[in-house]
């Protein structure tokens, strides 16, 4: 476990091209964060003040997930692209352990966007004053986006152990992301409550919206039920996706020639 | 028995690439895998290195069941060198390392054997062809395995780049390391290989020791300015068995214990002069052509 952990840290810290899409991130995030202090909301409170800001700044930065999917699907497609996936098996990696690995690379990435977003949290708060409640329950919120990052992440890897090429992973990946999720969740507007269900909108649903015009409400014209903390349900759920993602992951994996 | 298998069969969906094969490589000995493109060898070799799943048929690596753990004690090259090309060769080195459970420390020893230690800090993908394959080989020593796994070591190399990579071979197979190697080359395997097995379309044609299956016969290649003088008087050589003609020039087959020498003496005493006389065993192309020719 200690060895995948150290291999996995040294592909991730010595790739440049990673390295540069963690550095535009970091620019677009504090600008995306601290952009949001000017929106109506329907709470109160300012957003960028403790305890609220956990709760802004998880729902903001959630839509950048794109950043750390393009870093996870450039982190294991080029394993298959650098045949360095085949050497590790000839060398005696098993291939349970190669799945195993790969995890620790996406929970090396969710951990650390999410320390980096606790620092820009940090950081921006005590600049907004109010010291008088730090984390409050909201900060339920971080460990939702820290779920939501690694959901995510454990889909963007399914894709590339099942399509392998780089551009054609984050090509489905987006396409699913902007168009066959949001068309099917469309779709099944009205049909009981499975659009809750669909995979990435599970994974949503861990983090919760400030802002006044949000989706929910166009529908039902009222304001939703404002929630201060993560959902216990919703981080079951997940974790339910989670698991089948990772063993439909390995299934494919142990059944092909590599 | 550092390698068996038993019936290993291999059906990809419009071809079947492995057909029934049983090998026995034992310990010691440089075991090649001739056959020409496309008749199995890196399947074969795909199957028993984890990465590809036969349809049936066994295998076992050290008379033991198997596990990944087996392929640690095995050094591997399957034909390109597989590395990270943004990383520098101590890095590529020590994540092998770390797979196989080898101190770091090792990377030095490996590094010099195969000449890279003064460039062991260069990323990989500044190396020429040639050094990439010598990092292969490096990374397939490290922790001093017992059975090295060669697929086509000598691929797209320069004649010195092969020549150094036979050396290697050589001088690893007097350490006591088990080599097994798949190639189309055949002065290669002839040059560096004890054992042989012969595939084609997937199938065993023949299998042995390389010296008994390549020089079992007495061979003579002569030519002259008078050509058809020099061949009525081979035929007429009681020693010779048969004789083949192939662009003025005859290879002549003697009786086993007649030498070079008798028919020379044969020629000279009736006076016939020769201007090219090469006394050589059957070489392995020959061999391979005969024994794939169906």
């Amino acid at each position: 476990m200690k060895r995948l952990f150290e291999i996995e840290l040294l592909k991730l810290r010595k790739n440049r091209a990673i390295m540069v899409i963690g550095f535009l991130y970091a620019l677009i995030s504090i600008f995306l964060v601290y952009k949001s202090t000017g929106v109506k909301t329907y709470i109160d409170t300012e957003t960028l003040q403790f305890p609220m800001i956990w709760l802004t700044a998880t729902y903001m930065l959630g839509f950048l997930v794109i950043f750390p999917a393009i870093i996870s699907i450039i982190n294991t497609t080029s394993e298959f692209s650098y045949k360095t996936t085949r050497q590790h098996i000839i060398d005696g990696m098993s291939r349970n352990e190669f799945i195993l690995s790969k995890l620790i690379s996406i929970f090396i990435i969710s951990t650390v966007f999410t320390l980096y977003l606790i620092l820009l949290c940090l950081i921006l708060g005590f600049s907004k004053g109010n010291y008088n409640e730090f984390f409050g329950e909201q900060f339920s919120f971080v460990l939702g986006y820290f779920l939501y990052l690694f959901g995510i992440l454990t889909f963007v890897q399914l894709i590339c152990f099942l399509l392998k090429k780089t551009g054609l992973s984050l090509g489905i990946f987006l396409l699913y992301y902007l168009c066959v999720e949001p068309i099917l969740y469309w779709s099944l507007l009205d049909k009981f409550e499975i659009k809750k269900f669909l995979p990435l909108e599970v994974f949503d649903n861990l983090l919760f919206s400030p802002l006044k015009d949000n989706s929910e409400t166009i529908d039902k014209l009222e304001i939703p039920n404002i929630v201060y903390h993560m959902e216990w349900k919703n981080a079951l759920i997940s974790i339910v996706y989670i698991i089948l993602f990772i063993v439909i992951t390995k299934t494919i994996f142990n059944k092909r020639d590599i | 028995m550092i390698l068996n298998t038993s019936d290993l069969y291999k059906k990809y969906p419009k071809i079947i690439a492995l057909n029934r094969l049983s090998i026995n490589v034992d310990k010691g000995c440089v075991y090649g895998i001739l056959g020409p493109n496309g008749s199995g060898k890196t399947t074969t070799l795909g199957i028993l290195l984890g990465v590809t799943n036969a349809t049936s048929g066994t295998y076992s690596w050290f008379s033991s069941q198997n596990s990944s753990d087996d392929r640690k004690k095995i050094g591997a090259l399957l034909e390109t060198p597989n590395f990270y090309p943004n990383l520098n060769a101590w890095d590529n080195l020590s994540i092998t390392c770390k797979i196989k459970h080898v101190p770091t420390d090792d990377i030095h020893r490996v590094a010099e054997l195969v000449g890279l230690d003064d460039r062991l800090f260069d990323k990989f993908k500044t190396y020429s062809l040639g050094m990439k394959q010598r990092l292969a080989i490096g990374a397939a020593l490290l922790g001093k395995p017992e059975v090295l796994v060669l697929d086509e070591p000598t691929n797209g190399l320069d004649p010195r780049g092969i020549v150094e990579i036979r050396e290697l071979i050589n001088k690893i197979s007097k350490q006591g390391v088990t080599i097994l190697l798949a190639s189309h080359a055949l002065d290669e395997v002839e040059k560096v290989c004890t054992h042989v097995c012969v595939i084609q379309k997937g199938k065993k044609i023949t299998e042995g020791n390389v010296n008994e299956l390549v020089v079992s016969e007495n061979l003579v290649e002569i030519s002259s300015e008078d050509f058809d003088a020099l061949k009525s008087c081979c035929l007429s050589f009681s020693e010779t068995l048969s004789c083949e003609e192939n662009n003025k020039t005859l290879l002549i087959k003697l009786s086993e214990k007649t030498k070079p020498i008798d028919l020379n003496r044969h020629l000279v005493n009736n006076n016939i002069v020769v201007n090219h006389f090469i006394p050589r065993k059957k070489n392995l192309e020959e061999f391979f052509l005969e024994k794939t020719k169906q």
